[in-house]
């Protein structure tokens, strides 16, 4: 049940016992032993009700968790499933505990002692106390290579209640011990217990506990638990941007949680690595964003209606980092936009199909991607503003170097960029034409020589194949693209002065292909379009007609288009009506695709499960698989709706990225304050 | 060429006639001149004949496809042939003589029978690579040669027959070259890893690698000792040629390529800097000086040597052509392509090195026709070759020998030849030519009066002292070593007629061909040498490809490129309204764009250049601003670099017609609305319309473009705030076309790296 990402991570303490499906499996094992070994059966029966009663339904109650506790996304009960499971080996395993006696054996006794102690008072001998069960806890899952520990951990309950009892009640404990105050409400900064008087003291076993939190973290493989101990390390983030050896690991391992996690780990990830850049931004920055970089490139080297949400979720968090500081996004985009350009000139020197090869994949296609969002994220920058010129050379460049029919689907993900960059940083960049020329090339009254079932999904290739180049779906599936590009691409335009003029040679184009089309459907597609498009000409023709300034005259041009971008042309209120529609469309299109796709058939049993559960509209943003800048809008009513009051009027850079993230966490952390609390302080920096 | 050769064989005496006092004399010199050039006429033609049929020959004979012989693409023809001699790439020859002697070991023969002495199995199989009878072994070609030839072969023969596997070094290598110990371990080393199949790989490649290395040391020693003192041993060169025969089948293919690459060195290092000519009779009998003697046995050797060698090579291209398994049986048929291309480039590389040499009209008539040659890299080999002659051509008598055959050729094979046959003539390096035929009749009177106008016109002391000074210029003139500008010019004429002759036959008869586009742009670029009296009839059948519609837009850019090139010149007297022109390229514009090919927009910018900038005065104002209009439209729809170039053009355009700014301002003038889907610039009304693109073009991405909106937007004022820099407003839209080309991915302007690191984008 593990999604794709993490399936092939390290071999963890807990193989698979946690993963649901495995639950049912345990109970038609249990069901084989009542038939062979009925003695043993009843011995269970007496002494272990639990382990028959066993349910892969998330509702099992356990006795001792408390109310509190239910909050955390039903964890702890999960947790406790885990070592239900793991008691029948312990037979077995006690031979081999017995061997390290000299150790203390933490019991369930023990960890209930602590807690009290902790609620009462928490004293340095306490929390020592506790380190040193959760460090011995925490070497458990290292495997063989044992520690001198004072304690020893043998008994999964024991374990699982002990870290659950840190990761819930550490935290007030640490900062109560410290004698940190609590930040109050509205107050920005973090206090950093080295603040403390009792910093010195008591730093030794702070470090230690932190180390074995970012241990237990790497070591784990099953995605609610791993979001728990994440939530808890983002709690923490104050200790450890006071130890930064501790802060390296942290961070290596969230970068790791962030680029291969499920999304709720992706999430928290981010939200932890957002907030300890934020805090110490001169040390840790640079780098993060390096290893994000990197960490981003590895994992979309292959792209599928799957791992696309993931995809565009790195990117818009990566977008995000970027924005926290523009002169060191400065020097890490020129240093890759060139890499790029590097990359494309020697394709284009060389012209063989290898260096094609390394110019025309995904991991290109993306990071071009990337850097448009992060430049259209980060817009009003004169720092950054340098970069348009080199990146939009490098995308179109990237277009010609191969212009041929099989590489459309990725010339029109260039586009996509393309449009992307123009609608947000008004900048001219011509797309136009590479569409037209598709239009212009392709014969679209040549009957196909196969019909096919499937429709073929754009957004998810990059070449076509030779048999595609003939089927029925690759000629619709192009002309609704186009479509879809150019009024996407006018859109962007709607309300420029200039509009009649950039859509000439377009009208030309439309109206030479209507003439020549004889497939109705494709006609009645694009008539509509282009009677949008001229609807759209006369009415800016007409109102420039009477306006009373010249062509010279800049500062009343930008007055009046951004008048006319008040009032609407018949465009943008068409687009508008369009992209809803669209958006539904394309919301059953995945549906659709989902049922169709059968190889991760349990993949995406899981994420509709998820789905219902997170609010449904929680990752819509990550499933949009098709154009990417439409779902802000979205997110903004949304955001809006849930934090409208509490957001501050916020700085025009990162608008949309952050308020997405803030109804996602809403939704993901359940009414965590904390982290709330961050996303406000992100719009501060 | 018929009636050019007789003009000029009449004149020739006409002008002596002219330098000469007396009549007497003259008369006596005239009847030895004319005997004189009879023989050499003769001669002269007999050369032409010759040359004639090999144009023929070739084109009838090279017919034939050669897909049989698309075996295996060889590196080794790419390198140099420097790069051969000095290095040579014996693991490349290894290959072709592996491939053999597999091709031999197939056959049980090859290994059970002694190789010298064994009979032909299938004698009659044509493909068979049976070791044959000794007297098959022997070339017979040389037989038919000269018997000279064959005394000087029989050594190297008789020490192959006598000891057939390794042979004894006729002459110890006094001066080796230093190379040869390093290919020997290169040689052994390459050898050592391979394994063939056969019963004892190892005694064979070790024999092979002998025989190799001994071939090569040879060699070496030939070609040294040649190169030591050419005068004294040109012998050798016979020699080293007779190695060019070689018949032992397991190094026969290496040696061969071998010894025809270091002959071509040594020829292009040995060859005079002048034209051997054959001795005359009496030369031939006056006593001479030893010196001269030996001078004269050099250079007749060196003739005959360079003309077997050539005819060597032809005959080796040849064997390749026809398929035909001739001479000894020691080259199998899959070497022949090897062998050929190695030849091929030795003849291009003559070709290009020594065009003043003897022979060089035979290496013409070699190469031309294998520029349309199937095999690509071969066409592609002698293409390259003749465009670099022609661009080297100085002298213009190469010149005219190329474009004469190429003429020929085109029309021979029914205009049935690749573009780049064509192309190839964009190389010609021709400036100027004279206009009139008549003139040059003329010329040469004004400057020698005749003796009759002498007479009446001057004094007795005028006249002695006239004809010193004639007599002063004429050993002036005899003096110059260089080239006459007159007789270049007479070259070049005749050439570029030549020239025009292909172009206007292919105009004419062959409109559908694949031929045209590179007719047009051939038409293009010697546009202002055309003779007046061709333009009615040129434009008006370049009138008729425009309006049929089959050309592409490229090749009609290039036809209205053509006119306006003919119109501008000496065509300005012609009363043409080239009106459908205009209209035809306004309507053209729109079909550029920035996913077509980029490298169209220089010949839109010429086009402009001489359409509306040149001639301003016959364009209406209306015209200007319809085409200032679409140009702005245009350029939103273009790669920077091409946006650039319209938008100066756009400049050149606004200070050509000042009148032009009031697309500057949003002010109806006059009825009608704009049009802009209309294709006729003067009915469009663009007066009401704006500029209005140019607040698009203000936010293009690319900072030029930006640059140049702004500057357009402010009406393009030449001083002022909104005024260019200096060295951008000198230059012209072509060049700044060319200035920020996007071609190979440079950024031009640069972009500014970060502060912290100095990097800056690649910038070419």
């Amino acid at each position: 049940m593990l999604s794709g990402f993490d399936s092939h991570e390290e071999d963890a303490l807990w193989p698979s016992h946690f993963n649901g499906n495995l639950a049912s499996e345990h109970k038609d094992q249990l069901s084989a032993l009542k038939s062979n070994d009925p003695d043993f059966y009843e011995f269970l029966q007496q002494n272990d009700q639990k382990l028959l009663n066993f349910d892969d339904s998330d509702s099992l109650e356990d006795e001792d968790e408390d109310e509190e506790e239910r909050m955390y996304h039903r964890l702890p009960s999960q947790l406790e499933e885990a070592d239900d499971d793991e008691e029948e080996e312990e037979e077995s395993e006690k031979k081999d505990a017995k061997k390290s006696k000299e150790a203390t054996k933490v019991t369930e006794a023990m960890i209930e002692n602590w807690r009290a102690g902790l609620t009462k008072e928490p004293t340095a001998k306490l929390i020592r106390d506790i380190t040193q069960a959760f460090k011995a806890a925490v070497a458990t899952t290292k495997g063989d290579s044992e520690e001198l520990c004072r304690y020893t951990i043998s008994d999964s309950a024991v374990f699982n209640s002990l870290v659950l009892f840190c990761i819930k009640d550490m935290h007030a404990a640490l900062s109560k011990m410290l004698k940190l105050k609590a930040p109050e409400q509205g107050q920005k900064k973090l206090i950093l217990p080295s603040s403390s008087p009792r910093w010195q003291k008591n730093q030794i076993d702070i470090k230690m506990y932190v180390a074995g939190v970012v241990q237990l973290l790497s070591s784990l493989t099953q995605a609610t638990v791993i979001a728990a101990v994440l939530r808890h390390a983002n709690q923490m983030v104050p200790y450890y941007l006071c130890l930064p050896k501790q802060c390296r690991h942290l961070l290596k391992s969230l970068i790791k949680h962030w680029s291969t996690g499920e999304e709720t780990v992706r999430v928290l990830a981010f939200l932890a690595l957002n907030k300890i850049c934020r805090h110490k931004q001169e040390i840790y920055l640079n780098s993060v964003l390096k290893q994000m970089y990197i960490a981003y490139v590895k994992n979309c080297k292959f792209t599928s209606p799957n791992t696309l949400p993931m995809i565009n979720f790195m990117q818009r968090t990566l977008a995000e980092m970027y924005s926290l500081d523009t002169q060191v996004s400065y020097q890490h985009a020129f240093i890759y936009i060139r890499q790029l350009a590097i990359h494309l000139r020697n394709a284009i020197n060389l012209k063989k199909k290898e260096t094609y090869q390394s110019v025309y994949n995904w991991q290109y296609v993306h990071c071009l991607y990337l850097w448009c969002r992060v430049l259209s994220t980060i817009y009003p920058s004169e720092v950054l503003e340098p970069l348009l010129y080199p990146l939009c050379q490098v995308i179109i460049g990237c277009i010609k170097l191969v212009p041929i029919s099989r590489y459309y689907p990725l010339r029109l993900h260039c586009v996509r960029a393309i449009t992307l960059l123009s609608a947000n940083t008004k900048t001219y960049v011509p797309a136009l034409p590479f569409l037209l020329e598709i239009l212009q090339r392709e014969d679209f009254n040549k009957k196909p020589g196969r019909m096919s079932i499937k429709p073929i999904n754009f957004a998810v290739i990059l070449k076509l194949s030779k048999t595609n180049l003939q089927e029925k779906a690759y000629k619709d599936g192009l002309v609704e693209q186009l479509y879809d590009l150019i009024l996407e691409y006018f859109h962007t335009q709607a309300c420029s002065i200039g509009f009649p003029e950039l859509a000439l040679p377009t009208i030309v184009q439309l109206k030479a292909f209507l003439k020549e089309c004889k497939v109705a459907n494709y006609c009645k597609q694009m008539r509509q379009l282009l009677e949008k498009i001229q609807e759209n000409c006369s009415y800016i023709t007409g109102r420039r007609q009477k306006a009373a300034f010249g062509v010279a005259d800049v500062t009343a041009v930008a007055a009046w288009e951004k008048q006319v971008a008040v009032e609407g042309t018949p465009l943008t209120k068409y687009y508008s009506q369009w992209k809803k529609l669209r958006e539904k469309e394309i919301q059953l299109e995945i549906s659709g695709k989902e049922r169709m796709e059968d190889l991760n058939l349990p993949e995406i049993k899981r994420k509709k499960a998820e789905e219902k559960k997170a609010n449904k509209k929680e990752f819509k943003g990550l499933f949009e698989s098709d154009s990417d800048d439409d779902d802000d809008d979205l997110f903004k009513s949304k955001g809006k709706a849930s934090y409208g009051d509490q957001k501050k009027p916020s700085s025009s850079k990162g608008k949309t990225p952050k308020k997405m993230l803030s109804t996602e966490l809403k939704v993901v952390a359940e009414g965590d304050e904390d982290m709330v609390e961050d996303l406000e302080l992100s719009d501060q920096d | 060429m018929g009636p050019a050769s007789k003009r000029n064989k009449k004149k020739k005496p006409s002008f002596r006639k002219l330098l000469k006092t007396s009549n007497l004399k003259l008369e006596n010199k005239l009847k030895n001149r004319q005997f004189k050039q009879q023989s050499s006429a003769k001669k002269q033609r007999k050369e032409q004949r010759k040359l004639r049929q090999a144009i023929t020959d070739v084109s009838h004979k090279t017919l034939k496809p050669l897909e049989r012989y698309k075996k295996k693409p060889e590196g080794e023809e790419e390198e140099d042939e420097e790069e051969f001699l000095e290095s040579l790439p014996v693991d490349m020859m290894d290959d072709d003589d592996l491939e053999q002697i597999r091709a031999m070991a197939k056959k049980a023969s090859f290994l059970t029978r002694d190789i010298s002495s064994c009979t032909p199995v299938h004698a009659k199989k044509r493909k068979s690579e049976q070791p044959v009878k000794k007297y098959e072994k022997m070339p017979r070609k040389m037989q038919q040669e000269e018997e000279k030839e064959l005394i000087h072969l029989l050594p190297i023969k008789d020490k192959s027959g006598l000891i057939p596997q390794s042979m004894e070094k006729p002459v110890v290598p006094e001066a080796e070259e230093e190379e040869e110990p390093v290919d020997q371990d290169e040689l052994n080393q390459e050898e050592e890893p391979e394994i063939v199949p056969l019963l004892t790989p190892q005694e064979q490649l070790e024999l092979r690698a002998q025989k190799l290395t001994e071939k090569k040391l040879h060699m070496a020693s030939l070609s040294s000792a040649v190169l030591a003192d050419p005068h004294v041993n040109i012998k050798k060169l016979k020699e080293l040629r007779a190695m060019l025969m070689e018949t032992d089948p397991c190094v026969a293919v290496t040696v061969r390529k071998l010894v025809m690459v270091s002959l071509l060195e040594v020829f292009k290092d040995i060859v005079p800097s002048y034209r051997i000519r054959p001795l005359t009779e009496e030369e031939k009998a006056a006593k001479v000086k030893k010196e001269t003697l030996q001078l004269r046995e050099f250079e007749e050797g060196l003739v005959s040597q360079y003309k077997f060698y050539l005819e060597d090579l032809e005959q080796t291209v040849k064997d390749w052509k026809q398929k035909k398994q001739k001479r000894s049986q020691a080259v199998s048929l899959q070497s022949y392509k090897g062998l050929a291309e190695v030849a091929i480039r030795c003849i291009c590389d003559l070709l290009v090195a020594l065009p003043h040499f003897n022979f060089h009209n035979n290496i013409v008539v070699m190469v031309v026709p294998l520029m349309r040659d199937s095999v690509k890299k071969v066409s592609e080999m002698c293409c390259g070759a003749v465009s670099k002659l022609l661009k080297q051509d100085k002298l213009g008598q190469a010149s005219l020998a190329v474009v004469k055959v190429i003429s020929g050729m085109v029309k021979g094979r029914n205009y049935n030849v690749k573009p780049e046959v064509l192309n190839c003539l964009l190389c010609l390096r021709i400036k100027e030519v004279e206009m009139r035929k008549d003139t040059e009749d003329t010329a040469p009177k004004k400057k020698f009066m005749s003796f009759k106008e002498k007479r009446t016109n001057l004094s007795r002391m005028q006249r002695k002292w006239k004809k010193a000074e004639e007599k002063l210029q004429k050993e002036l003139l005899e003096a110059e070593a260089s080239e006459s500008k007159d007789k270049k010019i007479k070259l070049h004429t005749e050439t570029l007629n030549i020239v025009f002759l292909i172009y206007f036959r292919i105009l004419k008869k062959a409109q559908k061909s694949i031929l045209l586009p590179s007719v047009l742009e051939g038409l293009a670029r010697f546009a202002h040498l055309i003779n007046l009296e061709f333009f009615d009839d040129l434009l008006s059948v370049l009138y008729g490809l425009i309006t049929s519609g089959d050309l592409t837009y490229r090749e009609s850019l290039h036809c209205i490129l053509t006119s306006f090139h003919i119109l501008s010149g000496q065509g300005d007297v012609l009363n043409i309204d080239p009106l459908k022109f205009y209209n035809h390229l306004y309507k053209t514009l729109l079909t550029l764009h920035a996913g077509g090919r980029n490298e169209d927009t220089a010949i839109v910018l010429q086009c402009l250049d001489v359409m509306l900038t040149k001639r301003r005065k016959q364009v209406t104002l209306q015209r200007a601003q319809g085409f200032l209009k679409r140009l702005s439209t245009l350029s939103l729809h273009l790669l920077p670099d091409s946006s650039v170039g319209i938008l100066a053009a756009n400049r050149a355009l606004m200070h050509t017609f000042p009148k032009c700014d009031i697309l500057l301002d949003n002010e109806m003038q006059g009825s009608g609305v704009y049009l802009p889907e209309l294709d006729v610039p003067e009915y469009c009304n663009p007066q009401n319309t704006a500029l209005w693109e140019l607040h698009l073009l203000k936010r293009h991405y690319h900072p030029m473009v930006r640059k140049f909106a702004a500057h357009l937007m402010k009406g393009a004022p030449s001083e002022g705030s909104g005024a260019l820099s200096m060295e951008l407003s000198r230059r012209t839209p072509v060049q700044l076309f060319e200035d920020y080309s996007v071609k190979d991915m440079s950024f031009n302007p640069p972009v500014a790296g970060p502060p912290s690191k100095k990097k800056v984008f690649p910038s070419n």
